[in-house]
């Protein structure tokens, strides 16, 4: 009978993961246009972006880290490898929110750690393991569109991954 | 999520519903008549050599029984005897007897037309038809001749076309309807002669001649057309050598659509008939059926006083200050009642429940409680449903848990942490508790249940202020015994 009952539970709580779909880490498939956020000429080529994040309901913390080369994916922890930016700001933490209907992860990004707040950057739940953002159209250019993939899952998240701390 | 009390758990509809009438108060027993119905007497006794003659076969010498019969069914007062006669008169009475009949007689004198002008082949789908409309009408007993007409020409229109095997059945039929039909020596061709005594012959030996109508689904639409409990149905068999007389007695029973009596006696001895027939039918009307006479059917759920069952059970906190959200408990519930006196009872009733994680995930891990309720029950029962409140007290055993409600600590831990964190260590807290909950039986003891259990802790104080007032409701399965 305990038996039947667990798998009831079992049964009932499969599928409700909307909640914490974006827990885990993502990268960026192509490198990112930063110019976009460019505030004071300092950095001019495009990075690569991972995303490590915890999802709670609404709520969307974690910790942004910027890269001048894709790494080979799945990396461990990749802070320091040498292929992060080679920069003061190599990494942010960011907290943003979920809209579950729209599917909509918004969060402000300062990759400059210019400490202004950041831009408001919006991004879509494409697929469980994809995240699209439109990179707004700067200068007559037509937006881009860059993809995300999810590379690790919550459960394998460590507190290394949640680190934000300088290269030594 | 703020408190919200608990209120209305429909404690005032005790005072709405009645007593308990299972257990109530004397029951009425209310002896009704048993409806009889009688057959005449149906004798099979004649020989194949006898077949044949100018005049009318002589009485086949039933009325004495008739009469008799009918007078020792009398005698007993429990039976409320309806005769031959009105049998009879109760088909023919019918609305749709006539239009049936009416129908069936066309159908048969078409018939008969089309063999008189050797159209056996149109004929006998006509035949068959009015057979059929005056069988549905009961025909066969109220003018079973006309039946045994129809079977004889159906049967000569068989012959003709070679269906001899469909005319053996068909000959046979009209001897079970009018045996004692005599038929004109040199009238019929050899073979129909030859025909009519093989089938005779036949149905002496193999012919089923117990059922009057012919199958269990006709005497089922007989009895119920006739609204009888019962149907007599008595016959002499028939000898091939002449010299045995037997009567055998059938009593059907209408709720059985089947026999629910039969005996025989010799006829040979006539001095003894009369004092052998009495002695048959007192066997049988004193053993009528009590189904015959009304009788609660609540008797049997009266004894009931214990009441188990086990259920799935959920739950969750009415008044959550802890999490944003609330979180729900899932789990097993076991549930015991002993109705000690009348509607009133005490119940006992265990919980295990785990909770599941919140969407915000302010509940840091899942934990387990376990709950015991006792108290007092009141409860009504009719046939099929039973409703009960339930009023007392629960403790409650928490097991050790976290929340929070900032991300940064969910997500990074450590020192994000500090100071945002509700930790509640195990423990108990006991408060009262009511529930209101409905059975449906699907059988005398196995029934299902729903019931949903309100809970307010009350104490201790200092442990009741940011969860409180679980409400829940449960399904399940018990027995009642």
């Amino acid at each position: 009978m305990i038996r039947l009952w667990l798998a009831v539970l079992a049964v009932m709580t499969i599928g409700c993961d909307d909640h914490k779909i974006l827990s885990g880490q993502w990268f960026s498939e192509e490198p990112m246009p930063l110019y976009y956020f460019q505030n004071d000429g300092q950095v001019t080529s495009p990075v690569y972006v991972e995303l490590t994040l915890g999802h709670y309901g609404k709520d969307v913390v974690g910790i942004v880290r910027y890269y001048n080369k894709a790494v080979q994916l799945p990396g461990n922890l990749r802070q320091c490898d040498g292929a992060q930016v080679p920069q003061e700001c190599s990494c942010n933490e960011v907290m943003g929110d979920y809209h579950i209907k729209k599917q909509r992860f918004r969060f402000y990004l300062d990759p400059f750690c210019a400490d202004s707040g950041g831009d408001l950057v919006e991004m879509v739940l494409v697929d469980d393991d994809t995240l699209r953002w439109t990179v707004p159209a700067q200068d007559g250019q037509s937006p881009e569109q860059v993809y995300f993939e999810r590379v690790l899952e919550e459960k394998a998240l460590t507190k290394s991954h949640k680190l934000c701390a300088a290269c030594q | 999520m703020r408190s919200l009390p608990v209120t209305c758990l429909g404690l005032f509809l005790l005072t709405l519903l009645g007593p308990n009438q299972a257990s109530g108060g004397e029951e009425v027993h209310v002896q009704k008549p048993v409806k009889v119905g009688v057959l005449p007497v149906r004798s099979f006794q004649r020989t194949h050599h006898d077949l044949w003659g100018e005049v009318p076969a002589t009485s086949s010498g039933t009325d004495p029984l008739d009469t008799l019969l009918k007078q020792l069914i009398e005698r007993e007062p429990s039976i409320q005897l309806t005769l031959p006669e009105e049998l009879r008169q109760r088909l023919t009475d019918s609305a749709e007897y006539k239009e049936r009949v009416n129908l069936g007689r066309e159908r048969l004198k078409l018939g008969v037309e089309l063999y008189k002008e050797l159209r056996v082949d149109e004929a006998i789908p006509h035949l068959v038809r009015a057979n059929e409309l005056l069988l549905a009408s009961f025909v066969d007993l109220t003018e079973p001749e006309v039946l045994a007409a129809l079977s004889f020409t159906l049967a000569q229109c068989l012959m003709e076309k070679g269906r001899a095997d469909e005319a053996h059945i068909a000959l046979k039929e009209m001897f079970f309807r009018m045996p004692d039909r005599r038929f004109k020596k040199g009238f019929y061709s050899l073979d129909v002669e030859q025909a009519l005594e093989r089938a005779w012959i036949d149905f002496v030996a193999t012919y089923v001649r117990q059922n009057p109508v012919g199958s269990v689904k006709r005497i089922k639409q007989l009895m119920a057309a006739l609204d009888i409990d019962q149907l007599v149905y008595a016959f002499i068999d028939p000898s091939m050598t002449g010299d045995v007389r037997q009567l055998t007695v059938l009593v059907y029973e209408r709720r059985l659509a089947n026999v629910a009596y039969r005996s025989s006696l010799d006829l040979t001895d006539s001095a003894n008939v009369e004092r052998e027939l009495d002695r048959l039918m007192s066997r049988w009307t004193t053993c009528l059926p009590v189904e015959g006479f009304t009788k609660p059917k609540k008797k049997k759920v009266k004894k009931e006083r214990f009441y188990v069952d086990t259920a799935f059970a959920y739950s969750r906190f009415l008044s959550d200050d802890v999490t944003r959200q609330g979180f729900n408990h899932f789990g097993l519930a076991v549930s015991g009642e002993w109705r000690i006196k009348g509607n009133i009872g005490i119940f006992l009733q265990f919980h295990v429940q785990t909770t599941t994680v919140d969407n915000d995930r302010d509940l840091f891990s899942p934990y387990t409680t376990v709950r015991a309720q006792t108290g007092l029950s009141y409860s009504v029962r009719r046939s099929w449903w039973r409703l009960y409140v339930r009023a007392g007290v629960e403790a409650h055993f928490f097991g050790d848990f976290k929340t929070t409600t900032t991300p940064e600590c969910k997500f990074f831990g450590g020192q994000e942490c500090d100071g945002q964190v509700e930790d509640f260590q195990r423990d108990i807290v006991v408060g009262p508790t009511t529930t209101l909950g409905a059975s449906f039986f699907l059988s005398n003891r196995l029934y299902l249940t729903v019931r949903a259990v309100a809970t307010f802790f009350a104490f201790p104080f200092d442990k009741i202020s940011e969860i409180n007032y679980p409400l829940g409701g449960e399904v399940g399965i018990g027995y009642a015994f």
